[in-house]
């Protein structure tokens, strides 16, 4: 006679898997950390109703959290926008300040919303922006991604159903 | 998650498939030196890729791997008699040498040229430390033998062995390359296993369950670092390599011996785990081989002549439900490598990856099937070598270190994560 696991394991057996879906939908925010990043993040977000995303400098007047604010209200205002959401994703182009991250990372502690870092290469950048790059971001990040180009992005967001 | 038809492009191995095409760029093990003792030995079933294959070794000592089944009526090889210069089929005596050429069809006139006409597929096949390896692609486009540091090592320094395991070969290889659920899945034999035990690093892994991964791509595959807190706000880093298209080496823990796999497809349901450990500047003691001997660290006790585990899906891997409630193990299987293989096999032959739920620790996964589908489709699309055949890409080795935080592993571990014949390890 088989045993529970050999019969359990039969191509014949994953027939019979529950096929009700197993998680809901997630809502990720996308962040810019910098200007240069920022075309891309919009882009990424074009065409996926669950992907959000989060202007920090493109001057849109209704964007509370825009760079150009006052801290403190940034701050609310991003805890606010964190409500409904089950994952930021930064994005940063190596060799760059990224002045948001901090603010943003505090805001999604206190939400306790996972925070996925994309670090792009920029070969225009010396190395050295690369590594302070990383340094910068890695105490915020969940999962921190050191990305050779930004298809991966793409196929990462698809990946962790976002 | 996958879609469907990814799923389908990285789980499909045999003739005709990208990722089979892929795999057929590469030396892969076949077999293990020892299956093959002596010339004119037994011939060996090899099942690789889908495709049905004879091991043998002539008087000469040259190794054969062909199609298993004779070209006149198809009766497998198996029962063929070993003699002299090939492999004679016991039906009618075709014979065959170790090229797959014909070489004898006693019912036909030596001089009517018949038996040149007839050739089974071969593949090449060459011993490299303990394993036999082969080539299974187009042979214009073989590459140059491997380099990897534990086959080339001297034999004193190095142990292998396989493990046949009932699933996917990738949902056997995610496990080589997801150092998160060490510290739960094999929580109680971190501390005992005399291959793991006494290593500064497992207090770091039992004493931070939720690490950090950062992976980066290397030339031949990817870099997974996982990071832990360690003291006074520097991390311990655990790297693991992973190599296209399926090896994988874990990090040392102190002084113990490197270990790490092969993954390879045996057919889409099935797959060998090529399990290795070396020390790159010492040999083995008595001690540990007698460990890897007997099962212990990433190697299995196996059921007498064969490559079958003891503990196995058959006999519910002899699930112990008191061991499990007392701790002693945490899935209550016992052995490191069965509990990793209870749990993939339990996934089914072929996962279904549509309803997968990754999280940040699933990193180093993500970025592997990312890359075999890239270098796939790169292949099949437009003829590119994929990483992993360059040999610089070979000359690889993991590590274990502790950084400040300011230190990205791949630049301040560049030298450790480079494999130098005799140099020590990097290891916490």
């Amino acid at each position: 006679m088989l045993s529970e696991s050999a019969r359990a394991t039969t191509r014949q057996e994953a027939r019979f898997r529950v096929p009700y879906p197993n998680s809901r939908p997630r809502i990720a925010r996308l962040v810019a950390l910098d200007r240069a990043s920022e075309p891309f993040v919009a882009h990424l977000t074009r065409g996926h109703d669950r992907r959000v995303f989060l202007p920090l400098w493109g001057g849109e007047e209704s964007t509370a959290v825009a760079m150009g604010r006052d801290a403190g209200e940034r701050a609310r205002a991003l805890v606010t926008a964190l409500d409904a959401t089950d994952l930021v994703v930064m994005v940063s182009m190596s060799g760059h300040d990224n002045p948001a991250a901090s603010v943003i990372a505090d805001a999604c502690r206190l939400r306790r919303v996972p925070v996925v870092v994309f670090v792009l290469d920029n070969p225009s950048r010396p190395a050295a922006g690369l590594s302070d790059t990383l340094a910068h971001l890695r105490p915020y990040a969940t999962m921190l991604v050191r990305a050779a180009d930004e298809a991966y992005v793409e196929d990462m967001l698809g990946a962790l159903r976002v | 998650m996958l879609t469907k038809e990814q799923n389908e492009l990285v789980s499909q191995t045999g003739p005709g498939t990208q990722m089979g095409r892929l795999f057929r760029s590469y030396w892969l093990p076949a077999l293990l030196a020892e299956e093959l003792p002596e010339n004119d030995c037994p011939p060996v079933r090899v099942k690789l890729l889908g495709e049905r294959l004879i091991a043998f070794r002539d008087s000469s000592g040259n190794y054969g791997l062909m199609d298993e089944f004779c070209a006149h009526r198809g009766v497998s090889l198996w029962f063929g008699r070993n003699e002299g210069d090939g492999l004679r089929c016991p039906y009618h005596g075709w014979k065959f040498d170790h090229t797959g050429q014909c070489i004898e069809v006693p019912s036909e006139p030596a001089a009517n040229g018949f038996c040149q006409k007839i050739k089974l597929t071969a593949y090449p096949m060459v011993k490299r430390g303990d394993i036999l390896w082969t080539y299974m692609g187009p042979a214009d486009q073989q590459p140059p033998l491997p380099v990897w540091e534990f086959c080339v090592v001297p034999s004193e320094q190095t142990f292998t062995s396989k493990r046949f395991q009932e699933s996917n070969w990738l949902q056997a290889l995610e496990g080589g390359i997801d150092s998160s659920h060490v510290s739960w899945l094999h929580r109680g034999d971190i501390g005992h296993d005399p291959l793991f035990k006494g290593a500064k690093g497992n207090d770091y892994n039992m004493g931070d369950l939720a690490p950090v991964f950062e992976v980066v791509q290397s030339d031949g595959g990817l870099y997974i670092g996982a990071r832990r807190n360690a003291e006074d706000g520097n991390y311990y880093w655990r790297i693991t390599q992973f190599v296209m298209p399926c090896f994988t080496m874990i990090p040392p823990r102190g002084d113990h011996p490197m270990h790490g796999h092969f993954w390879v497809p045996i057919d889409d349901e099935n797959c060998w785990a090529w399990s290795y450990d070396f020390h790159p500047t010492r040999p083995l003691s008595v001690v540990e081989r007698t460990a890897m001997m007997a099962g212990k660290g990433v190697h299995v006790v196996l059921q007498p002549g064969t490559y079958h585990s003891a503990a196995n899906k058959d006999n519910d891997y002899l699930m112990d439900r008191n061991k499990q409630k007392l701790g002693m193990t945490y899935s209550g299987v016992d052995g490191i490598a069965m509990q990793d293989a209870s749990l993939q096999e339990s996934m089914g032959p072929i996962v279904d990856r549509t309803r997968e739920n990754l999280v940040g620790t699933d990193n180093g996964i993500i970025m592997a099937r990312m890359r075999l589908m890239r270098a796939a489709k790169a292949l099949a699309e437009k003829g590119t070598v994929p990483p992993g055949v360059d040999l610089a890409h070979q000359r690889v080795r993991s590590a274990a270190m502790i950084l400040g935080p300011d230190q990205h592993y791949k630049d301040a571990g560049r030298e450790a994560l480079t494999s130098v014949l005799g140099t020590p390890q990097t290891t916490v």
